[in-house]
């Protein structure tokens, strides 16, 4: 029975699972919520309290008898599940960043959710902070090529995701760093090849946030 | 002694390990930044320079591990002394759990994001959003309480860092509505079973408690 991950149709903190999914070239179904009225409506109204999740939300996925929601709960069960997860030894600085990326995500989001008067310098704001924390990422990374080394794990997905949410933010604050060749390294791993390359690809289409937020992050546009 | 927590002189993101400290019963060192010209310049100061690949506070030493993030750390600490679920189907859970009850805190995500850091603004506008904050909590307390049932811990019959999640959490939100678990009855048994532990009770006879710790900085319009 395959995976299902069902979330608003946009990219947002259901992104990286949906990544990972296609990198682990697993069959899921795709239970993406349209953000028409009849979306709306046949979530709140029928799927949210009838799915069987402890705390009903969106991200959520099911595996059987798991059901999980919780963004971050969600890529660490898909990260044990695909084997996705740094050795012993590794475990706590890979928590580390992966609760860093959550910070820059919930820092991104308070200026693109904001109130619109505030939203100029919010986003100068975030952008001042921006270049030091991708310094700190390239610390991290070092020669990699991924976050825990030569292993591919887990929040390899969620930095991709949330800091191309950041690239598309201010694309300057990325020109030649050592951020941006850790992300295309991880786009260029062969399944999200494949995804980015397609006409279908859902990054042509998909908002990273809510469409009516003060900057929901069309696609192709600044 | 190499067991040391950074943080400011605050309870926020940093008490949830502290909790975890004191009940292991190990020697550490409750390393306290005062929020004042000389905490900052200090802290400011060496921030690059004590080996920390994100730093950021609080921040945990232990021997030559260094770490950042208050969950990162909560965790560590947790596998450290026996705190972390082991069954798989635990795993699950207690992720979730500790997800919610992040929402939970004053201090993250809510009051941050989707309040729009409703605790640095002015005290009227605080007082015009306090109801709001309030009413989503109390949805989310709710589910919460339903989901311990009778425990009696969190994840059920073992203790775990997640406990200590809820508890302070719990309570940092009861400084700003004393009636917040009124009508959730598990959690407040829940409260009561944490505040009772043995291992706690050294904490709390101390000078220290009594003294008290304000949960946010004085410049906040909700310090607690």
């Amino acid at each position: 029975m395959p995976v299902i991950l069902g979330y608003w149709e946009l990219r947002g903190l259901g992104e990286p699972a949906r990544l990972l999914l296609r990198y682990a070239e697993t069959e899921w179904e795709d239970a993406t919520v349209p953000l028409t009225q009849e979306g709306m409506d046949s979530w709140f109204k029928e799927k949210k309290h009838s799915l069987g999740l402890d705390f009903p939300n969106l991200p959520y996925l099911i595996d059987g008898d798991v059901k999980i929601s919780q963004s971050v709960a969600i890529m660490r069960y898909l990260g044990r599940k695909f084997g996705l997860v740094p050795s012993e030894a590794d475990v706590a600085r890979i928590e580390v960043f992966e609760q860093f990326l959550m910070d820059i995500r919930n820092s991104l989001s308070k200026v693109c959710y904001g109130d619109k008067e505030k939203f100029e310098t919010a986003k100068a704001d975030f952008i001042g902070k921006l270049a030091k924390q991708l310094e700190e990422v390239k610390g991290f990374i070092g020669d990699g090529p991924y976050a825990a080394g030569e292993k591919v794990t887990y929040v390899d997905f969620m930095a991709l995701e949330y800091l191309s949410h950041c690239a598309a933010f201010s694309p300057e604050s990325f020109e030649n760093t050592a951020a941006a060749d850790y992300l295309d390294r991880i786009k260029s791993l062969p399944a999200l090849k494949n995804f980015y390359e397609s006409e279908n690809c859902t990054h042509n289409s998909y908002t990273i946030n809510s469409p009516r937020a003060q900057w929901p992050g069309w696609p192709n546009k600044q | 002694m190499s067991l040391k927590l950074g943080y400011w002189d605050l309870r926020a993101m940093g008490e949830v390990s502290r909790y975890l400290l004191r009940y292991s019963g190990v020697d550490w060192v409750d390393r306290r930044i005062p929020l004042s010209k000389e905490g900052y310049t200090q802290w400011f100061g060496e921030k690059y320079s004590i080996g920390l690949d994100l730093p950021n506070l609080p921040y945990l030493e232990d021997g030559e591990v260094r770490i950042t993030q208050s969950i990162a750390i909560n965790r560590y600490l947790a596998r450290k002394f026996g705190l972390y679920p082991s069954a798989q189907e635990s795993l699950v859970k207690c992720d979730m759990i500790e997800q919610e009850a992040q929402d939970l805190s004053p201090a993250a995500v809510v009051f941050r994001v989707l309040f729009q850091n409703l605790i640095v603004k002015k005290q009227d506008e605080f007082e015009q959003g306090k109801p709001e904050f309030l009413e989503k909590m109390k949805k989310r307390l709710e589910m919460l309480d339903g989901y311990v049932g009778s425990g009696p811990f969190v994840l059920g019959d073992n203790l775990s860092y997640v406990d200590f999640m809820v508890f302070e959490y719990v309570s940092q939100i009861k400084k700003m509505d004393p009636g917040f678990v009124d009508g959730a009855s598990n959690i407040a048994r829940l409260l009561e079973t944490i505040h009772s532990l043995p291992q706690l009770q050294p904490y709390f006879t101390s000078e220290e408690f009594k003294k008290g710790t304000p949960i946010n900085p004085a410049f906040t319009s909700f310090s607690g």
